[in-house]
């Protein structure tokens, strides 16, 4: 598995796809900041100390991320065949469950590693603006609400990498059903008992974004959970296609 | 044959209604090359897929070092080096980072694999340009260096010259050569073209629409050919008796009861026509003539040729 993923992360190197995944963290920072130029009382919403990381997670987190990170999943593991790159890899031999699992673990890690970024950005402007007015508790906190929110959309994104994978049809594909996706999360996030149900909203919860209680957290965590394991399934249903 | 690295029996291949390989028995030998020509679509390809294992085999079976591929994957493939159709790479990669994926997931020990590979089908070792900017050529070179670079015991390359020029077609064939003769290495290597195929293989295997019309060496087909007299008489058994008692040569071959090849070209025509005539043995044609390898293929694949 080691020598898998260090082989992944080969592979990526000079890709485009990480370009355009840190463009659409810089693209969600500018746009959320343009939007903090607004007044609400006299005063700019982005001059409110949090305003800005928490605006930037969760507008990233409905309309641009989740879309991005089914991107770089989708491509990793498309491009193998869409390269023609599967029949060398298959005389080495290499198994295809295998390797789609490093794929998963290292588009799980870069989802992480977008919202690390994309924190970066937000506490820089925040302490540009404003540092004597962040607390470090609070600046941790949404370095923690980050960081989760990272892995656990991943694990609600999961499925979407999984069926597009299955079905063949080009990487580009999952950027328009994750989109979707998430989008519908915009509407599901105003119920109260859906949204820690509804994978892309659960992730929130487990995040911290949303104040749950135990039995919701626990609800977000098994849905996401289902997510893991519906991936997994199609992603087996992949493997026996593929061995058969 | 019990030096077979290579044994199909009655493979098949059936895509919907079309049978692209049929009944194909395949014999390919330790040390030696085989040639497998065919035209375009003759089923080549999908002979080595079969082979191989990356596609299923619709009926028969396909053994590589006696084994069949299916559940032998990890003790066969680290033995094969191959390359089927156009060789594919990660297009953001250089040669040298694509080869070093691949060695290292192949699991290859040895320190200066990749650039030795490299030097062997002439591509610069860490070299900037990444494998989307290559030539057609360079990439079928990348590809030669991949299929080498574990040092295979057996090569299987379909149509490796592809897209390569004059002068890298005869380099690709000759190291494909030294790595037979000096390397002991066995290869399996496909083509359309006839002269790259005479010029390399021990063994030849001809297809056409999916069917194996022969299999031999090319020193035996080299025989069948070339320059021969060719005899038309009313007793092949009786006549070969006559050529064997009074010219005293075996080197003919009866093509059927009325038809003899007579590869003693340097005979005199006139007396082996007077000595079967007193033998009451009437010959109704007899002629030189000169069969070109092109000739015999034409022939073997009923008049449609290979280029």
């Amino acid at each position: 598995m080691k020598t898998l993923l260090w082989a992944e992360r080969m592979k990526l190197r000079r890709s485009k796809i990480i370009w355009i995944a840190l463009f659409s963290a810089v693209m969600v920072s500018v746009i959320v900041y343009m939007q903090g130029q607004f007044l609400f009382q006299g005063h700019r919403y982005v001059d409110e100390p949090g305003w800005f990381m928490t605006a930037a997670q969760s507008l990233g987190s409905i309309f641009v991320l989740p879309a991005i990170i089914a991107l770089m999943g989708s491509y990793m593991i498309c491009r193998e065949e869409q390269g023609d790159t599967m029949k060398s890899l298959r005389l080495i031999p290499v198994k295809l469950s295998r390797l789609v699992g490093a794929k998963l673990v290292l588009a799980a890690f870069m989802s992480v590693l977008l919202y690390a970024f994309l924190f970066i950005i937000t506490f820089s402007t925040e302490a540009a603006l404003h540092f004597s007015l962040l607390k470090s508790a609070a600046v941790l906190n949404f370095l923690k609400i980050y960081l989760l929110q990272g892995i656990c959309l991943f694990f609600a994104i999961s499925p979407i990498i999984a069926i597009v994978a299955v079905l063949k049809k080009g990487y580009w594909i999952s950027l328009i059903f994750a989109e979707v996706y998430s989008f519908a999360g915009l509407f599901v996030g105003m119920q109260n008992t859906a949204r820690f149900i509804y994978p892309v909203t659960a992730a929130f919860c487990v995040s911290g974004y949303y104040e749950s209680t135990l039995p919701q957290m626990i609800t977000s965590i098994l849905s996401l959970f289902i997510c893991a394991c519906l991936s997994l399934l199609i992603l087996d249903r992949l493997n026996r296609k593929y061995n058969s | 044959m019990n030096d077979a690295v290579i044994e199909t029996k009655q493979i098949t291949k059936v895509y919907g209604e079309q049978t692209a390989v049929n009944r194909v028995d395949l014999h390919v030998r330790k040390g030696r090359i085989y040639g497998l020509l065919g035209r375009n679509g003759a089923g080549k390809t999908t002979i080595m897929k079969m082979i191989l294992g990356l596609v299923s085999i619709t009926s028969g079976e396909a053994d590589l070092f006696g084994k069949n591929v299916k559940g032998n994957e990890k003790q066969i493939y680290p033995r094969i080096g191959a390359i089927i159709e156009m060789p594919g790479f990660y297009p953001n990669l250089t040669g040298t980072e694509n080869l070093e994926i691949f060695a290292k997931l192949r699991g290859t020990t040895k320190p200066r694999a990749v650039q030795e590979a490299l030097e062997v089908v002439g591509l610069p070792y860490r070299d900037k340009k990444t494998f989307s900017k290559y030539s057609l050529g360079m990439k079928q070179r990348l590809g030669i260096a991949n299929a080498i670079l574990h040092d295979p015991e057996l090569l299987i390359l379909d149509e490796p010259t592809n897209g390569l020029d004059p002068i890298g077609i005869a380099e690709v064939r000759s190291f494909i050569k030294d790595l037979s003769v000096e390397r002991g290495k066995t290869i399996l290597i496909s083509s359309h073209i006839l002269s790259e195929i005479s010029l390399l293989a021990d063994d030849i295997g001809i297809i056409n629409n999916g069917v194996l019309l022969e299999e031999n060496s090319m020193a035996a087909l080299k025989k069948k050919n070339g320059k021969y007299i060719l005899l038309q008489v009313s007793d092949t058994a009786k006549a070969s008796l006559i050529l064997e008692r009074k010219f005293h040569t075996k080197n003919y071959s009866v093509q059927d009861a009325h038809t003899l090849h007579l590869f003693d070209t340097f005979l005199d025509m006139a007396a082996v026509n007077k000595a079967l005539m007193l033998e009451d043995i009437s010959v109704i044609s007899s002629q030189l003539c000169n069969d070109t390898l092109e000739d015999y293929f034409k022939r073997v694949t009923g008049g449609e040729g290979i280029a």
